[in-house]
């Protein structure tokens, strides 16, 4: 070895180093080199190579054009299934794209003109709906002539209502955390090709955000391989990447290669149009690449490598700063976080030291540490951090409103009446997850309960840990912070309510039961609405839970880009079909 | 040697079975097991109970173990508790992108060190010296991650450009493949010569204080023939030793590397079997790297005998 070290020379060695250098100075940033179409995010085609309408030379202002590449970068890739009624919640890359290949009867909000906080379910394969016999059933009416993507074996057959039939009973049976949303289901009747009618046990109101709600994808049977290959799925079949993947969204499965990329092809017999006219989705290709590191993703962002950026915690200022051009929004995250009293145990049934901890906080504190965009003061009342539309006010709460106001000196009052003093402190547990310390702020929380005189012993348990214990109301604790998620206020009023696996407070209260029940039957929106706020008003005054300041999801998208409004929840395929990338 | 080989050898089985045993428990000590972890991205079972006897890690563990080690001689090693993909083809796919990157980096690290340590030994406390030095604690201080990391931030703020991130085979694209391993490797590489710059220095001047140098010099042979026949080759033994105690590290440091530049190596294969508790995944990558190291002290000793021919092995 030595001797061929020294046979190859300096000189070797110096051209080797060279060589080196100049392959690593002339490396480019893109990261497929095979198309330059594919190298940057977003890169512009010229005239399309599909099958959609041709697009003009010479595109007018604001004229939507064809072809084009999106790249998006994402932490790691899918380690589960790619079968959509297979997956939950997380950062699954199968529920990011699974809006790509497919379609529900329903789909949360989205469309360029529709905000952010906006809760309502919006028309998918359905064309329309009617709700009858008192609310107890909902018969939907599909677009017709929709299809598959057009690989074997669907080959393109037309979607019909028996699929959605299949594919409500199938996604049911499975694994997803969201199939309770799906349970006031009965039965579902096809009287035709293309209409579905859906039999309900209750006339839920809510009933019509829940389909839009879940990952309940419309899917061909005759795709899905059986037996699974994912060991511990427990349905009968799955569908499995990449020719088991198929649906009617605007973007077909082209490949997936492991921990590395998932590109998707445009789908030229997509159902939908845009108010001209135009075939959509306008963008050809679809990239999801894996790029670990947060730091080298928001650099990839801002060299305009990829097309969006989920800036970390408390730092999407800077990443606006570094990219003063970009488009931004800042929606609140559907799943509200909570500090939740243990009522299962002896200390916090005593409903004083409650409104002793809630007043000795100072929630304006807690979201100038949060950094940021962030929900406002919560009032704690059932999670106005989820859904606008019912934000409190301190006058519409009335009397409860005070229990929710910063007030050292009065929360010492109550803990004295209480029996608790600088002799005897208010001593308790309070959990939190490893996780998220920088969303739950332990230490600015003890430091305020600490003013008034509370020993608050923090315990920050492994994320695992905490999903076992602080996640399901179960362990050794008092008090810990919690997250829950829903489509529709009734999800969080259902949490209150005995029996319910995420009543991580254990509340059982007969007269909050009770309203929670009447409120999920009442056809009129304005008389349900002031049943809710009478809920909310209920619980302010009871303080059960804290529904704490909670930040803002923040997503970051090239300027070139246009046609695009991100919303919160699986929606990527529906915000991303109309989008199109402007080459001026 | 080759008695000694086979001694070696043999000594490497209790070894592994110590290792494949060690590695199996302590990774079931981590809190929080494959089923929790799963239960946090999917629901695919009722409880936590039903989902550990599907995945088969509700059995005892020594029964566990021993149903793995039976798997392990028919040449099963396992499939990964969540997708159910082989877990050592699996190994087999990301261990060439580790070990390219990592061997290119011990290249470039010697193709550095060696000249540079020769040139401050020979040209002891000059200038050229000093400034050798001084770079070598430069390079030791500063974090490879953090100049990685700079590597992409900088000039994404600057320029507006990148370096290229991600994967592409030799085979698919060569220049390109080049571009995506070079960086990370040169990274590592040039971070990891300081300790090698130090030792070459320090054993060629010792070497070069020897006295068949200096008879080598008294018989006027040219200074390449006294620096690399005569010295270099003696000044290396520790060298080889330290080199071959570098292939481990090598491959942790394409760890990092491979997070922070989106490889798909071994490395990021195995932090992902950490955070998702995917067992046989972890146990595979961590019995190869035991191997390794085992392995490459092996090499380095049998080395020995070709370097310095006053090493016998019985």
């Amino acid at each position: 070895m030595i001797h061929s070290i020294r046979k190859f020379g300096f000189i070797g060695m110096a051209m080797l180093m060279s060589m080196l250098v100049l392959a690593v100075a002339c490396s480019s940033g893109d990261d497929d080199s095979s198309s330059s179409a594919a190298s940057s995010s977003t890169t512009a085609a010229a005239p399309a190579a599909t099958t959609a309408p041709a697009a003009p030379a010479e595109p007018a202002a604001n004229q939507p054009i064809y072809g084009g590449t999106v790249k998006f970068a994402q932490q790691r890739d899918n380690r589960v299934s790619w079968d959509p009624h297979a997956t939950r919640g997380g950062q699954s890359l199968a529920q990011n794209t699974g809006s790509w290949w497919h379609n529900g009867l329903m789909s949360r909000a989205y469309g360029v003109d529709v905000g952010g906080g906006v809760s309502e379910s919006f028309p998918d394969l359905a064309e329309k709906w009617e709700v009858s016999n008192g609310g107890l059933t909902y018969t939907f009416t599909l677009h017709k002539g929709v299809k598959f993507h057009d690989k074997a074996p669907v080959n393109g057959r037309e979607v019909t209502s028996e699929d959605v039939k299949w594919s409500y009973e199938r996604f049911l049976k499975g694994p997803d955390s969201d199939t309770w949303q799906l349970g006031d289901i009965s039965s579902i009747d096809t009287p035709d090709k293309y209409t579905v009618v859906m039999h309900l046990k209750e006339p839920v109101v809510s009933f019509l955000h829940h389909v839009g709600e879940p990952l309940a994808y419309i899917l061909p049977k005759e795709a899905a391989s059986s037996p699974p290959k994912t060991p511990t799925l427990t349905l009968a079949e799955e569908f499995i990447a990449p020719d088991g993947i198929v649906g009617t969204g605007p973007w077909m499965f082209e490949s997936h290669e492991k921990d590395k990329k998932v590109v998707a092809v445009r789908n030229p017999n997509y159902f939908k149009q845009d108010e001209l006219g135009n075939q959509l989705p306008f963008i050809e290709r679809m990239e999801y690449v894996v790029i670990p590191d947060a730091s080298a993703r928001l650099a990839a962002f801002t060299a305009g490598e990829v097309a969006t950026a989920s800036p970390a915690s408390g730092s999407t200022q800077e990443a606006m700063d570094q990219n003063p051009n970009a488009n931004v929004s800042q929606d609140q995250p559907t799943s509200p976080p909570q500090y939740a009293f243990r009522l299962d145990r002896d200390l916090f049934k005593d409903i004083r030291l409650r409104r002793a901890i809630t007043m000795a906080i100072d929630q304006q504190a807690y979201i100038d540490q949060l950094r940021g965009s962030t929900s406002a003061h919560t009032w704690g009342s059932a999670p106005a951090t989820a859904f606008p539309e019912y934000d409190i006010t301190a006058k519409e709460l009335g009397a409860a409103a005070k229990w929710w106001q910063y007030d050292p000196q009065a929360s010492r009052d109550l803990l004295a009446e209480a029996g608790y003093g600088p002799n005897n402190p208010l001593t308790f547990d309070f959990q939190f997850s490893s996780c998220c310390k920088s969303s739950y702020l332990p230490d600015l929380v003890e430091s305020m309960l600490s003013d008034v005189g509370i020993k608050a012993n923090i315990k920050i348990v492994d994320h695992s840990v905490h999903l076992k214990t602080s996640n399901v109301g179960k362990g050794d604790y008092d008090m810990a912070h919690a997250r829950v998620k829903g489509a529709e206020i009734d999800d969080f009023l259902l949490t209150l309510m005995p029996g319910n696996k995420k009543n991580v407070s254990h509340v059982d209260d007969p007269i909050l039961n009770k309203m929670v029940l009447a409120q999920r039957v009442i056809q009129d929106p304005i008389e349900r609405f002031n049943a809710v706020r009478e809920i909310q008003r209920h619980l302010a005054d009871k303080v059960y839970v804290f529904y704490i300041p909670d930040r803002f999801g923040d997503l970051l998208w090239q300027p070139e880009i246009k046609g695009f409004r991100n919303h919160m929840g699986n929606t990527e395929g529906r915000d991303w079909e109309r989008a199109w990338i402007d080459p001026s | 040697m080759a008695k000694y080989a086979l001694q070696r050898i043999l000594l490497l089985i209790p070894s592994l079975v110590i290792i494949s045993f060690v590695t199996f428990a302590m990774i079931r000590f981590i809190p929080g097991d494959t089923a929790v972890a799963m239960t946090e991205e999917l629901g695919y079972a009722a409880n936590l109970e039903e989902l550990r006897s599907l995945l088969g890690i509700d059995r005892p563990i020594h029964v566990q173990y021993f149903d793995w080690v039976g798997g392990f001689f028919q040449g099963d090693f396992g499939q990964s508790l969540w997708d159910g993909s082989d877990a050592a083809s699996e190994l087999l796919h990301r261990l060439p992108i580790t070990l390219e990157i990592a061997l290119l980096s011990l290249l470039i690290s010697v193709v550095i060190a060696i000249p540079i340590g020769v040139f401050s030994a020979v040209r002891q406390d000059t200038w050229g010296d000093y400034t050798a030095r001084s770079a070598v604690v430069l390079f030791d201080s500063v974090p490879h991650f953090w100049i990685a990391t700079l590597i992409l931030i900088l000039p994404a703020y600057y320029v507006g450009w990148v370096p290229a991130v991600g994967w592409v085979p030799f085979s698919e694209d060569p220049i390109k493949h080049l571009m995506l391993v070079g960086l990370p490797a040169s990274i590592l590489g040039v971070g990891s010569t300081a300790s090698l710059i130090r030792l070459t220095r320090a054993m060629m001047l010792e070497t070069l204080r020897q006295d068949y140098v200096r008879t080598a010099w008294s018989k006027g042979l040219s200074e390449n023939t006294v620096l690399y026949r005569h010295a270099l080759k003696n000044a290396l033994i520790p060298v080889v030793t330290f080199f071959g105690l570098r292939i481990p590290n090598a491959v942790s440091g394409s760890v990092i590397m491979e997070a922070v530049f989106g490889i798909p190596g071994v490395g990021r294969w195995i932090i992902d079997a950490i955070n998702f508790r995917d067992y046989p995944q972890l146990q595979v990558a961590l019995l190869f790297i035991a191997i390794m190291v085992m392995v490459s002290n092996l090499v380095v000793d049998l080395f020995y005998g070709w370097l310095d021919p006053r090493v016998h092995y019985s």
